[in-house]
């Protein structure tokens, strides 16, 4: 263990233990409007929602402390799912919350150009999220910044395994010098299990219900430099992926890798190479490494568990069994995951025609030349490519 | 008060989270804190590797529970050894359980446990006993023979491990003693 791992040790201390962590839904939400009340006075809070829980459970909450002192934006990124920004909009019009869409995707695509790094390309979506934010809080007058952050989010990101976008102070990032802005993030305690029952009591089930998705979006299902190509066939093979299994799974999505590289050689037998890379966790630590397919025959929940000493030498993250192939151009990834809080994924074992169907589905996109299944649970794979 | 001692792993939070909805009040401290008059102690997981160096860590004198790079620690720290493992495991493996001891009270013999280690203990501390195993791993569960010392490999604070609060809530129980 060394002197850079015991920094990076968690160093706070829970002021209210049992209450925060052992959750009761009423005098949690009763609690954190107090809170929010109590630190913002006369000032006004900027709330940039993504469209998922966690944000509206945070916005809710806030919205009940301060009411029309809130201002709720959401950044078009141009990383979103189809049709995203109005059917967020609409939803939280329902609530009686007017949500303002700021489209932004040019100034993303423009920063983004040319970085291939996963964890570059994640810092530089960061960078281009907060100084667009800090702009329109200006504008707004609104000196405090409402995330919707949970203990996953810095606990990943603290712990250099992947940079989440809404991850500041945590890292030693003063977003009040850096952006001009103060951070409230009342869920920065909880799991994502926590926050849904929280949205269940607020009447929130429209969101708790909803798919996950990730704070860079799409750009994460993008492996390596970012293609407006692949970007496009990420989105369209997303709404294909959520339509057949959104039921039987917490979170499901596809990735979308420029293509096959080569072959490999398993203890299994033979498999092929992805052209990029994905992001891992091994043993506590980050792990980027290869992406390898197999044939239908390693279909099985034991393929990963046979594979974990070949994988960590090797430095395979990921492991894929091949669906269909139509010949040259992009490999299109499905995943689906079960899980409680997102700490430890498990991979559910589909029926073969069901899998091979969503295959066809997505064969027919431009430009995809093969679709694969990804079988590798959390640990050693991470839930997200990148 | 129970005290969490995370050396940087993802699950010290999740530990300290279980704790709290078993009924305990937790605190979450670095490792190498102080744990004041706790009532017992979780030392947890962490990227840290104890091959090759092992930190000058005191070992409470009240119950104690390691996981994963905890369990390891304390192997090292009490006179066993820990070895890169020829086998790492990520993920589900099944857990024999080789003696029916408190930890492992109303816990069936065969268990799922979800495991994310590269390191292993490789021999364990003279007066501790080999509790369980995995086909991969020979010491998936130890304990001090006579102490409430224990340490496990697997991590039983993640809610895909089978049984994973019960064998928490086992060891929380003997705090209260």
């Amino acid at each position: 263990m060394n002197e850079k791992n015991i920094n990076a040790a968690e160093r706070f201390i829970y002021e209210k233990i049992t209450s925060s962590m052992a959750l009761d839904p009423s005098s949690f939400v009763l609690s954190a409007a107090e809170e929010i009340k109590s630190l913002v006075r006369n000032d006004k809070i900027i709330s940039a929602v993504s469209g998922g829980v966690d944000s509206a459970v945070a916005t809710a909450i806030a919205w009940r402390a301060v009411g029309s002192s809130l201002q709720v934006v959401f950044l078009d990124t141009g990383f979103m799912r189809e049709g995203e920004p109005e059917k967020v909009a609409s939803e939280y019009e329902k609530l009686g919350i007017k949500v303002e869409i700021v489209p932004a995707s040019e100034r993303f695509y423009k920063s983004l150009r040319g970085i291939s790094d996963p964890e570059d390309k994640r810092k530089v979506f960061r960078k281009e999220f907060y100084s667009v934010l800090s702009s329109i809080a200006r504008e707004k007058k609104c000196n405090f910044l409402l995330q919707g952050t949970i203990a996953p989010d810095w606990i990943e990101t603290k712990g250099g395994i992947k940079t989440q976008h809404n991850v500041l102070e945590q890292i030693g990032i003063d977003p009040e010098r850096e952006f001009g802005l103060r951070i409230l993030e009342p869920l920065r305690n909880l799991y994502k299990d926590q926050v849904r029952a929280i949205a269940h009591y607020l009447g929130l089930d429209y969101f708790a219900k909803r798919q996950p998705f990730p704070g860079p979006g799409l750009l994460v299902r993008v492996p390596g430099a970012l293609d407006l190509g692949r970007l496009s066939v990420a989105r369209k093979a997303t709404s294909i992926v959520e339509g057949y299994l959104q039921r039987c799974s917490t979170q499901c999505l596809a990735a979308v890798f420029s293509g096959i590289k080569g072959s490999v050689s398993t203890p299994i037998g033979e498999g092929q190479l992805l052209s990029e890379g994905a992001t891992g966790v091994m043993g506590d630590s980050r792990a980027f490494g290869y992406v390898i397919s197999l044939p239908m025959e390693a279909y099985k929940r034991e393929t990963v568990q046979k594979l974990s000493p070949f994988m960590a030498e090797r430095g395979i993250t990921r492991v894929l069994v091949k669906l269909l192939e139509k010949g040259k151009g992009y490999a299109v990834v499905i995943r689906a995951v079960l899980t409680e809080d997102f700490m430890t994924a498990d991979i559910p074992i589909l029926e073969k025609d069901v899998l091979m169907e969503l295959a066809e589905r997505i064969a027919e996109i431009d430009g995809v030349g093969s679709v694969h299944y990804d079988i590798t649970p959390k640990p050693p794979a991470t839930i997200e490519f990148e | 008060m129970i005290v969490v001692l995370g050396p940087g792993g993802q699950y010290n939070h999740l530990i300290a989270r279980r704790v709290s909805e078993l009924g305990y009040n937790v605190i979450l401290l670095p490792l190498g804190s102080s744990v004041g008059d706790a009532d017992g102690v979780i030392i947890g997981g962490g990227p840290g590797s104890t091959v090759e160096s092992v930190p000058e860590v005191k070992l409470p004198n009240v119950p104690l529970l390691g996981i994963c790079y905890g369990h390891q620690l304390i192997a090292k720290l009490m006179g066993g050894n820990v070895g890169r493992a020829k086998k790492p495991e990520f993920g589900p493996f099944e857990v024999t359980v080789l003696e029916k001891d408190v930890l492992f009270q109303g816990v069936p013999e065969k268990f799922v446990a979800w495991m994310s280690h590269r390191d292993e203990v490789t021999k364990i501390p003279p007066d501790f006993l080999r509790l369980a195993s995995s086909e991969n791993c020979l010491y998936q569960a130890i304990r001090h023979e006579k102490r409430d010392i224990f340490g496990v490999q697997f991590h039983p604070e993640v809610s895909h491990t089978q049984h994973g609060m019960r064998i928490l809530k086992n060891f929380l129980e003997i705090t209260r003693r």
